[in-house]
């Protein structure tokens, strides 16, 4: 906290002083367009002809500070408020006001790729961890007023800055009054990071799967917006939050509408069957070893039991450690340093796998399943998602070795209607699917030409339920039409 | 789609329609073709013919009364039109059938799955826990257990549908003459008979009410019967063309059993009729949830209860009881026939006489 | 709308204690183990099984006192397991040692014997992979019912299984290693499954056979035969009444499957009358039969109507290009032969068999429903005097890249 005391205004001025923290403001700015004016312009100019206070008072606010936003206050818990978020506080002894001058600036992060959701084609700049630059990275990409960013603090000690940003001809306004009341009602001292709000806003926090959507990417944000979605950013992380989120929209990555329609279908069929790979391999691993060879081709049967000809564990126990070696070189990975990272993941991967089945501790058709659920799990595009299926593939694991297949499908089958349960911002978890909406079906397991999607979701109940004129021909045949003539 | 957002404990029409499906859809339909060939020989493909006919007037009348007393299930509209004990009787005559039924299903699907896939697990396990976990989406409610119906239908029927393709090969289409050798009359009796078994109409009494838009109810419904029969159609002729008369009234499961005789040249999967044993878990899971809902819904509208989940736990040992209770599959076969006897006093006759009675003593509303 | 997650601690009440009813059920069914779990290498993988009748005079069971001595036939039941540790990619695999074990026991019940078994072996019998069941010509003369019983009724058996009946001993077939094939179970069962490359032998597996067999008791089933190095398939057996009671050819079984409607493929070679020597060689693509029955008072007669397509695959006659005349005399040729085979094995069938297995009385029940209610009971002699008319039309398609 930095105080400055002067005079202003020579003998016959007043003290002053000016009230800064340390590090958040920006020191040019108060030098050059704070100081020097207050210092040697009012003093030459404007200070003897000056009658009374009051006019004093009102020439240094309005003309002698060469910054764009200043601001009265009078109360102090505002003043110091503003203080800690980085304002200037400007004090004139003998008025009972402050003068708040924008002089925010402290060192940040810079606009970089995000690393979490990296995309081959597409917008390279991400969030970073201040919430201005954030919310302007939106805000370049829709240039529309009806695009509104409101502004709130949440947290007893942290008062964090929370923008909520929302269509306001698109979003529908009962989700959006869900998202603001939700908002209102979070009482803590803290929220570090949009994980914190996450948690508290969503429907229901036992689940494993996430009912909010975080991302790093600005498109990703800015499209969510355009489908009449809500989103939040929070100062101080890189992560904002879209709702309300279905596991559609969470198995969608913003590059799937950059690329050709066709190829995006591909990746998203792709990916849902990775998904479901991540989520039952293993266990179908263990059931069809321990529990139903006979549905395995027989020549395959033969040599899965020749793999595992001398390994000491039951098929459960093999899958158990493997799995469980899998998670750790995962989490190891993830924590360490990104070279020494790779080199844990390529010791683990290769090294111990290979050893393991040599010293016949696994079978290799184990290796290969576990390293197919792995890479399977990678495929997932929110990483909230792939997670909560990697702890669900646990406990299909232990359903497959007490029931079998019975088992598997028994879990998988709790599992959907524990989704068919969950409800985010009154959204079905399950929308388009369930509750069957045939046309959103278009933006779902495939990826429709966009010609083809001119309509929203119709899930979100949007007001403005048209992308495009949604009677309008066809840009192709409309050039082919003309071509004729 | 708006009213989709809010409303709880909603269903649409479509939704409905699934769940009649996916209700219907239990292990009674592997079983069908044989009793149906039992009572009719060859003819039994042509009985979806009068089945869907009967069915459609049940679901006709039971619509128009759920017109009649708008708002209200079968347990309001019957009291009234009954008076108050025969109307509790009858009412407490369709939920010991939906218990019992729901016992009937898991006992016959526990002992499906005791020569498919686990042939050592003692059947208490296999029931137990079939009920303890589709008990769970009964505690939410009615809109829950519709999404599930919905996937459920989608990812279930296709893969079945798909599997018959692969037996249509093996059918000899002499297998299904000859017909109308003994007169229509035998087949009228069989399809009207056959209405007991689809135990999906029965919905129809307690979920009228819920339904986003009334109007629709009827067409849903007779879609789900259409769905439903064109189903069952498919089931009992490909199996007749495949096995013959004789085949298959001996055949225990004639429905299951088929999917064994898939010759097909190795596929990732060796035996197609495990992964078919697969879906059905799948299929029953929702029919095992409806009729828990079911029951618990009705009993606490009988009692005045204003929350039928507290019901769903206490309702599961009852089950799980009748479930082990007969000692092997015949005497399960049994209690299946009488089951599908008194369905077709609940489905085929009840509502016609409701619909009468009420028409006679003016109650319900205008139109 | 309510914040469920906020306001009720009902809400959380009640999924705790769905959370520990599932714990509670978790901790029951692990603590009582899990059934049927058996790990894949505590398996002994059955591929194949072989039954033979034990000559009356070896068997040495007594009869239990105070009992009615029932006259039981004692099986001796071959199966083939392959050692899985001897296989390519296991560890210390040698070529050397035999790759299967082929092992034998006998009994009065085939679930008896395969409880010795299963003792014998010290591993799970496990039947889901069984590719055949080869039954002993001595045993399928006394009849296949009983044993047929047993696979048809135990769940782990595809129905898929190959049904085979062996000249002479059925355990002599399991016990040769085929050359390019890991068993002798799978080298059947491979053969039987390409069964339409030449259609000379039947592909008869459990769940075909027994619609058949239970229909009528008449079947006809494939044909294996051991040999000093090799095992032979081809032609089949015939089975009256569950019974066995002769054999057929393989030119022979070609022409009933012409009658049942199932060639798909395989060869038929002509003499070329123009020279001498010249043969012309037919390969089938497709084929397709109609049967229409015809009743007048007793007189039955069927209309057998087969079309042959195919394509001619060699031609050594006179000048070497197919030319139109090649093609009339092919096609003219071949549906001579094929008529005259079936004519052939339809008489065999009516005059020394004496049992309808081309399910004619099906298809008059199917037909004529009227007319077989008033012949059911006589069938079995107007069988023998049925009628036929054959009309076979061969079209050649194509004749291979030249002319």
């Amino acid at each position: 906290m930095v105080f400055r005391e002067w005079r202003i205004g020579g003998e016959q001025g007043f003290d002053a002083a000016l009230i800064f923290v340390e590090g958040m403001v920006d020191k040019t700015v108060i030098n050059e367009e704070i100081l020097r004016p207050l210092m040697f312009e009012v003093e030459e100019t404007k200070v003897d002809k000056a009658t009374s206070n009051e006019e004093f008072y009102h020439f240094i606010l309005k003309s002698a500070l060469s910054v764009a936003d200043i601001k009265e206050v009078e109360e102090y818990d505002t003043s110091v408020f503003h203080l800690m978020a980085g304002m200037v506080v400007f004090l004139i002894d003998g008025f009972s006001k402050a003068i708040l001058i924008e002089a925010k600036g402290w060192e940040h992060r810079g606009i970089t790729e995000p690393e979490t959701e990296t995309i081959i084609r597409g917008p390279r700049d991400g969030f970073s961890e201040t919430l201005r630059v954030n919310t302007a990275l939106i805000r370049r990409r829709i240039r529309d007023p009806n695009l509104k960013i409101e502004t709130i603090q949440i947290g007893r000690r942290t008062k964090t800055d929370i923008a909520l940003l929302y269509m306001a001809d698109i979003a529908e306004p009962k989700i959006l009054d869900d998202v603001k009341g939700r908002l209102n009602d979070i009482d803590t001292d803290s929220i570090l990071e949009s994980g914190y709000l996450e948690q508290f806003i969503e429907d229901t926090w036992l689940s494993p799967f996430p009912q909010v959507q975080a991302t790093e990417r600005p498109d990703e944000v800015a499209a969510g917006l355009l489908e009449g979605r809500v989103g939040i950013l929070t100062d101080n992380t890189p992560f904002a939050l879209l709702v309300p989120a279905t596991l559609n929209s969470l198995m969608q990555s913003s590059e799937d509408y950059y690329q050709r329609w066709l190829i995006g279908s591909f990746t998203r069929l792709i990916r849902f069957f990775a998904n479901f790979l991540a989520l039952v391999l293993p266990s179908l691993y263990i059931a069809l070893t321990s529990f139903h060879p006979e549905m395995i081709p027989t020549r395959l049967a033969l040599s899965i039991a020749a793999s595992r000809e001398g390994v000491p564990f039951p098929a459960f126990m093999e899958a158990f450690i493997m799995e469980g070696a899998i998670e750790l070189l995962r989490e190891a990975g993830v924590r360490l340093p990104s070279p020494i990272g790779q080199t844990v993941g390529i010791v683990g991967g290769l090294i111990i796998g290979e050893a393991a089945v040599s010293a016949n501790i696994v079978g290799s058709i184990m290796v290969i399943t576990v390293a197919l659920t792995a890479i399977s799990s990678f495929a997932v595009p929110t990483y909230d998602v792939a997670i909560a299926f990697r702890l669900l593939r646990f406990f299909l694991m232990i359903m497959a070795t007490f029931l079998g297949l019975y088992g598997i499908i028994l879990g998988l089958m709790i599992i959907l209607s524990h989704m068919a349960t969950l409800k985010s911002f009154g959204v079905s978890y399950l929308s388009p699917w369930s509750p069957f909406a045939p046309s959103d079906l278009k933006d779902s397991l495939i990826r429709s030409p966009i010609m083809a999607m001119r309509k929203r979701p119709s899930f979100m109940s949007t007001k403005d339920p048209d992308r495009m004129d949604v009677n309008r021909r066809d840009p192709e045949e409309k050039r082919n039409g003309e071509a004729d003539k | 789609m708006r009213a989709l957002l809010r409303d709880n404990d909603r269903i649409t029409p479509f939704e409905l329609a699934v769940l009649m499906v996916i209700v219907t859809l239990e292990m009674g339909v592997t079983t069908f073709p044989r009793t149906m060939t039992e009572k009719v020989g060859t003819e039994s493909w042509l009985i979806p013919l009068p089945g869907f006919l009967f069915s459609l007037l049940a679901v006709y009348f039971l619509v128009r009364l759920s017109k009649l007393f708008p708002g209200k299930t079968f347990v309001e509209y019957s009291q009234e039109i009954l008076g108050s004990i025969i109307g509790k009787l009858f009412v407490i005559i369709v939920i010991a059938f939906w218990v019992s039924t729901s016992a009937r299903i898991l006992r016959q699907f526990a002992d499906v799955m005791k020569v498919n896939l686990l042939f050592r697990t003692p059947i208490e396990v296999i029931i137990f826990s079939m009920l303890l976990f589709a008990a769970y989406p009964a505690r939410y409610g009615i809109e829950p257990m519709a999404r599930l119906a919905i996937i459920v239908a989608f990812v279930t029927i296709p893969v079945g549908l798909f599997l018959f393709a692969f037996v249509i090969p093996q059918a000899k289409f002499d297998n299904l003459l000859p017909v109308f050798a003994q007169g229509p009359l035998l087949l009228l009796k069989a399809g009207f008979l056959s209405v007991g078994s689809l135990e999906g109409i029965e919905l129809l009494l307690v979920l009228l009410p819920f339904i986003t838009q009334p109007r629709k109810s009827l067409k849903a419904s007779t879609w789900a019967l259409a769905v439903l029969w064109s189903i069952i159609f498919i089931v009992n002729g490909v199996v007749l063309a495949v096995f013959g008369e004789k085949e298959v009234m001996y055949l225990l499961r004639p429905g299951l059993t088929i999917i064994q005789t898939i010759e097909l040249p190795t596929l990732f999967v060796e035996r197609l009729s495990s992964v078919y044993v697969a879906t059905w878990v799948a299929l029953i899971f929702p029919s095992i949830s409806m009729f828990l809902f079911l029951a618990s819904t009705s009993l606490a509208k009988l009692f005045g209860l204003k929350e039928q989940k507290i019901l769903i736990y206490p309702l599961t040992p009852v089950i799980f009881a009748l479930a082990i209770l007969p000692s092997n599959v015949l005497e399960v076969e049994n209690i299946a026939n009488f089951l599908e006897q008194i369905g077709v006093f609940i489905i085929g006759i009840m509502p016609l006489f409701l619909f009468l009675i009420a028409k006679i003593r003016k109650k319900g509303g205008s139109y | 709308m309510k914040r469920c997650s906020y306001s009720s601690s009902l809400h959380m009440k009640v999924k705790r204690r769905l959370t520990l009813l599932l714990v509670i059920f978790l901790f029951c069914i692990g603590a009582s183990g899990c059934w049927d779990r058996v790990e894949i290498d505590e398996r002994a993988f059955v591929l194949g099984v072989a039954i033979d009748l034990v000559p009356p005079s070896e068997s040495h069971i007594e009869p239990i006192p105070g009992q009615v001595p029932i006259r039981d036939n004692i099986y001796d039941m071959t199966v083939e397991i392959p050692i899985v540790s001897q296989m390519a990619g296991a560890e210390g695999g040698s070529s050397e040692k035999e790759p299967n074990w082929v092992i034998s026991s006998t009994g009065a019940d085939i679930t008896e014997i395969s409880r010795t078994i299963m003792h014998r072996a010290n591993r799970f019998l496990f039947y889901g992979h069984q590719k055949v069941l080869v039954i002993g010509e001595e045993l399928a003369k006394e009849g296949i019912k009983p044993i047929i019983d047993f696979f048809d009724r135990e769940p782990e058996t595809n129905k898929r299984v190959k049904l085979i009946i062996a000249e002479r001993d059925a355990k002599e077939t399991l016990k040769i290693t085929p050359k390019l094939s890991s068993a002798a179970s799978l080298y059947i069962f491979e053969i039987l499954e390409h069964e339409h490359r030449s259609s000379r032998l039947i592909d008869s597996n459990i769940g075909r056979a027994l619609v058949s067999l239970r229909e009528s008791g008449n079947a006809l089933l494939a044909r294996v035969r051991a040999s000093e190095e090799e095992v032979v398939v081809g032609g089949s057996a015939i089975i009256k009444d569950w019974k066995l009671v002769g054999w057929l050819g393989e030119i022979e079984t070609r022409a009933a499957m012409f009658v049942m409607g199932e060639v798909r493929g395989g060869i038929i070679t002509i003499q070329d009358p123009r020279a001498e020597g010249g043969k012309i060689s037919l390969e089938i693509s497709s084929v397709k039969r109609i049967i229409t029955p015809y009743v007048e008072g007793d007189d039955v007669t069927f209309n057998i109507e087969v079309l042959i397509e195919g394509d001619i695959t060699e031609n050594t006659g006179p000048n070497l290009t197919v030319s139109r005349e090649t093609v009339e005399i092919a096609q003219e040729r071949i549906g001579v032969l094929v008529k005259e085979d079936i004519k052939s094995i339809i008489s065999k069938v009516q005059q020394e068999f004496k049992a309808d297995f081309f399910l004619f009385s099906h298809l008059l029940a199917a037909r004529r429903p009227h007319d077989w209610k008033r012949l059911e009971s006589r069938w079995n002699e107007i069988f023998l005097k049925v009628k036929l008319n054959i009309d076979v039309r061969v079209r050649v398609r194509r004749f291979g890249v030249v002319r």
